[in-house]
């Protein structure tokens, strides 16, 4: 087996003991590796509660991570969320999925309940799993700190996951973060603080001078990107370099949703961030694109996501307490989006938003889930806005709050959305890519035309990308083209670029599917009601209309449709079977 | 998606990219969408049950595109693109048979579009058809500029007795080619004239500099880019834009970064911005003129030098009287190295990609440089093959 290691550990954590068993090679080809290998080993078990010492998480690297193919290092982790109840995957980027490949596995899978704070070290086939009270209530840089050693890398949980608060994110090495749909709470909920990784092997390739090859045109193509490369693209930049530019197409979310433009935007920027905080570059392993900016201190900067929901969506214009709320956030390990999100419901709900001071110190009141206010907000803005009678308020689509982009700015993002299998998010599909930035073309931001089928494959291209752990952004530069030759080259098996949407097809269909057995079907493919009723911030020259529900609920169904699915949004036998799924 | 597919078939025809009655448009969402012409009795619908893309489109090309795809895939079924965009975008393009329908979806499976041999042009996208429409006008703007630059290879850089040979066998069809060569008019159009003082007039004279361009079939694609600047501000095209669609398609980008709108403008403005430094002019144009990508692949030294003329070239070399600059030279990170003598000829000619041309007032001076390079070029070939 060239790419993947062959070989995979199941622990479980009630008793300590592992298993290591061979990576099924069928398997692995039809579903990659990370989120579709992942939602394939698990899919039995999704119907336990995302909390029962029974639910299995998976966390999984692909069969390019630890090759010369450019971005390849992220890693994948897939579970029950505590927040959506959907089956959930997560990625994140950094050298775990290397070294976890370097200590010969190519994935983790993690049982059962640890009795007290334990964590996991991984030393080639040495495994072990041992307690850790020392670091429990210890936020993630110090656990960081503690556990550091050469040649290693960590993931690990801060407060919030210990408290299971429902939107807790894992760090890795204090870096970056599995974000999303509340993983750190499902770790918290098995006693597990840490996974410590480290290895001396290496990852074969099949045919060396075809990947250099393929390097080469990939390098001209990220070179040849503005979204990339260019003067304000995110190697130079950073992805807040977005903010500008949501504002000017007057869709940032701001207050909750309720309006599309922020007048101060130009006070949280990147140039003033810069200009008050310094950005030089981190660059993860073996990525080119380096979007990750830190300040001179080498403190991770906020990303566009955090930058716009910890301001704008919080009528926030505050730039330091953005700086140290996203600060805060990756130290005691919550999600800044479900963050942001809540406490903009909260604000509306209350009709007037926290100050940005306020802001920072709720950070901590929910992370430790504190008495009053910060126990009800770690359940996140449905289950808030549901228990204080304003559901309207939450800005989620299946429980999870949407990103910062106002979906009446960009129709595609508004289906892709809506038919989100893990809920409110900007990266099952990303039409972005063609609605704002203009990649690989330009299509019509406020047109429903075509978008159906558009967003049935750019979340098969997503599901692809996510399982073979290339990092999106390689996408926006080069292609799924590129993707499959690398493939090709380092496994040397052939694949093409239909065999990866294929394969993304198939992945997409068996998260619906799982999905359907636990209750989800048309009805939560909804977004909420605001963006049908309420126009955005439109001015002289453009105007930012409510979503046409008519034309929205056509082409929801003609994504049913084009994807295999009945009128009700259920995958249909038939489809399950051809496209090789399974039940 | 009906009014995609008729704009494109419509593009198509009226760009001299294909035969109307030889041409299929093909769109899908839920249901296909199509524009055909009569001729075209082969049911290409079919591929979509093999793949998952969202449009497709075939195409004959006129002459004399059609001899020259002939001639350039009649022995090889992988051919390598001299030009820079071809290179980086579509690698190589494949070419089969029209027979080998396994082929066909063999070649579509990989590639984002080839060359079926003796028949056309065929090409997909992912999301839209004008995404198929640039596949197939890339393919056809690789081939001419891989035959030129190959029969001046063969003609003038190899030896006697196989050119001989060569000439002997290829020279009926080349004149063929030649014969049916649009010709470029003995007059520009005047343009708007400048300085401009608002956004409108700046765009408007933008928008009339793009359409006409295109129109005299000096961009590849409709693509190029073009930018004024204004004070603080410099108007550009955006990426992916067209050059004669640019209404609603101009970025502007403040020159002390204030703003990051720089992330949707064309991947070309750091050139742009040097260009207007180095030179103190206000605009900026740049197009793919056929003969100057050609002369500029056509280095004298070639067969005398080891350097990689895409990276870096330390000589200096002027075509058409412009200094001629390696690729590599525009996209290093941190710096852009222009030649100094572009402040006097204010043109630049950028080896297997294009042309840069710059003014102070307005559209009429690039403008009128670039088609006054494209026709000293154009003689400049025809001289050096002897012909």
């Amino acid at each position: 087996m060239k790419g993947w290691m062959g070989k995979f550990v199941e622990i479980d954590l009630t008793d300590g003991s592992f298993f290591i068993g061979k990576t099924d090679v069928d398997f692995a080809m039809k579903f990659l590796g990370g989120r579709g290998l992942g939602v394939f080993l698990l899919k039995k078990e999704m119907k336990i509660e995302p909390f029962d010492p029974r639910m299995p998480i998976f966390i999984g690297s692909g069969p390019l991570a630890g090759t010369p193919f450019p971005s390849s290092c992220r890693l994948s982790m897939v579970f029950r969320s505590p927040l959506t109840m959907t089956v959930f995957d997560t990625e994140a980027v950094g050298d775990f999925s290397v070294r976890l490949k370097q200590a010969g596995f190519d994935y983790l899978i993690i049982r059962g309940r640890a009795k007290v704070p334990s964590l996991i070290r991984i030393e080639n086939s040495r495994i072990k799993v041992e307690p850790c009270h020392a670091l429990w209530g210890k936020g993630v840089n110090s656990t960081v700190s503690s556990l550091n050693e050469r040649g290693a890398s960590i993931l690990c949980i801060g407060p919030a996951g210990e408290r299971m608060v429902s939107f807790a994110s894992v760090s890795m090495d204090g870096h970056t973060n599995f974000g999303r749909g509340g993983g750190g709470a499902v770790w918290g909920s098995k006693n597990l603080k840490a996974i410590v990784v480290k290895g001396r092997g290496k990852v074969d390739v099949a045919d060396c001078d075809s990947l250099n090859k393929v390097q080469s045109d990939i390098m001209k193509m990220l070179n040849a990107s503005p979204f990339l490369s260019g003067k304000s693209g995110l190697i130079n930049t950073g992805t807040l370099a977005l903010l500008d530019l949501t504002d000017s197409r007057r869709m940032m979310p701001v207050r909750n949703f309720s309006a599309t433009w922020f007048p101060e935007t130009g006070k949280i920027n990147a140039q003033e961030m810069k200009k008050i905080y310094g950005r030089r570059n981190y660059g993860c392993y073996g990525c080119p694109v380096k979007c990750k900016k830190f300040d001179l201190k080498g403190n991770p900067l906020p990303e566009f996501q955090s930058a716009s929901h910890l301001g704008p969506l919080n009528d926030n214009d505050d730039i330091r307490s953005i700086y140290e709320a996203n600060l805060l956030c990756n130290d005691m390990g919550l999600d800044t989006i479900s963050f942001g999100g809540t406490m903009a419901c909260y604000g509306e709900f209350r009709q007037k938003f926290v100050t940005g001071s306020q802001l920072v110190s709720f950070v901590r009141k929910i992370a430790m889930k504190e008495k009053g206010d910060g126990e009800s907000l770690a359940e996140g803005s449905a289950r808030w806005a549901e228990f204080n009678g304003c559901k309207e308020l939450s800005m989620t689509v299946k429980g999870l709050e949407l990103p910062a982009y106002d979906p009446r700015g960009a129709y595609g993002m508004a289906l892709g959305y809506a038919v989100s299998n893990r809920g409110g998010c900007h990266l099952r599909s990303y039409p972005v890519r063609h609605e704002i930035l203009r990649r690989p073309v330009a299509t019509n931001r406020f047109s429903f035309e075509g978008k159906a089928r558009i967003i049935k494959i750019e979340e098969d291209e997503n599901a692809s990308a996510d399982s073979l752990l290339v990092c999106k952004f390689l996408l926006y530069g080069a292609g799924i083209e590129e993707c499959a030759r690398g493939l090709t080259s380092v496994t040397g098996i052939s694949y093409d670029a239909q065999d990866l949407l294929r394969i993304g097809s198939r992945i997409v269909l068996l998260e619906r599917w799982i999905n359907a057995e636990n209750g989800f079907s048309k009805k939560d493919d909804k977004l909420p009601e605001r963006f049908f009723n309420e126009p955005g911030s439109s001015d002289d020259r453009l105007e930012i209309p409510p979503l046409p529900e008519e034309e929205f609920e056509l082409t929801l169904q003609k994504y049913y449709k084009i994807r295999g699915c009945n009128e009700n949004g259920v995958p249909r036998d038939e489809m399950m079977d051809s496209s090789g799924a399974g039940k | 998606m009906k009014a995609q597919v008729e704009k494109y078939f419509r593009k198509l025809t009226e760009r001299n990219l294909s035969v109307p009655e030889r041409t299929a448009v093909y769109a899908i969402d839920d249901e296909i969408f199509y524009m055909k012409g009569s001729n075209v009795v082969f049911p290409w619908e079919n591929l979509f049950d093999h793949l998952t893309i969202a449009s497709l489109i075939f195409c004959t090309p006129p002459e004399p595109l059609m001899t020259i795809m002939n001639e350039v895939t009649r022995d090889i079924s992988n051919i390598s693109p001299e030009d820079c965009e071809s290179q980086t975008y579509l690698h190589d393009i494949p070419a089969t048979d029209f027979d080998d329908w396994e082929g066909i979806v063999k070649m579509l499976k990989e590639r984002k579009g080839g060359v079926i041999k003796g028949c056309g042009v065929i090409a997909h996208g992912s999301i839209t058809v004008e995404q198929a429409f640039i596949n197939v006008s890339s393919i056809l703007h690789a081939l001419f500029i891989k035959y030129f630059t190959d029969f001046a290879l063969n003609e003038v850089f190899v030896s006697k007795k196989d050119r001989v040979k060569f000439k002997r066998k290829r020279l009926g069809v080349f004149e063929n080619i030649f014969k049916n060569l649009r010709a470029l008019p003995d007059s520009t159009p005047r343009l708007m004239c400048g300085t401009f003082e608002n956004k409108n007039e700046i765009e408007e004279a933008m928008q009339e500099a793009g359409e006409k361009i295109v129109n005299l079939g000096l961009v590849d694609s409709c693509f190029g880019n073009i930018s004024y600047r204004k004070g603080n501000d410099i108007y550009i095209s955006q990426t992916s834009s067209f050059l004669d669609e640019l209404n609603g398609c101009i970025e502007i980008v403040p020159l002390d970064g204030s703003k990051q709108t720089a992330i949707t403008a064309s991947s070309e403005l750091r050139v742009h911005l040097e260009i207007i430094k180095k030179t103190g002019c206000r605009v900026v144009l740049h197009a793919h003129p056929k003969f100057s990508v050609i002369m500029s692949l056509l280095c004298e030294k070639k067969n005398e030098c080891n350097f990689d003329c895409r990276n870096e070239c330390p000589k200096k070399r002027f075509v058409a009287g412009v200094p001629v600059i390696s690729p590599g030279m525009l996209s290093k990170k941190n710096q852009i190295i222009l030649p100094d003598e572009i402040r006097k000829t204010q043109s630049m000619i950028v080896f297997g990609h294009g042309v840069f041309s710059c003014g102070e007032m307005d559209f009429n001076e690039p403008f009128e440089k670039i088609v006054q390079i494209e026709k000293k070029c154009r003689d400049k070939y025809f001289k050096m093959i002897n012909f």
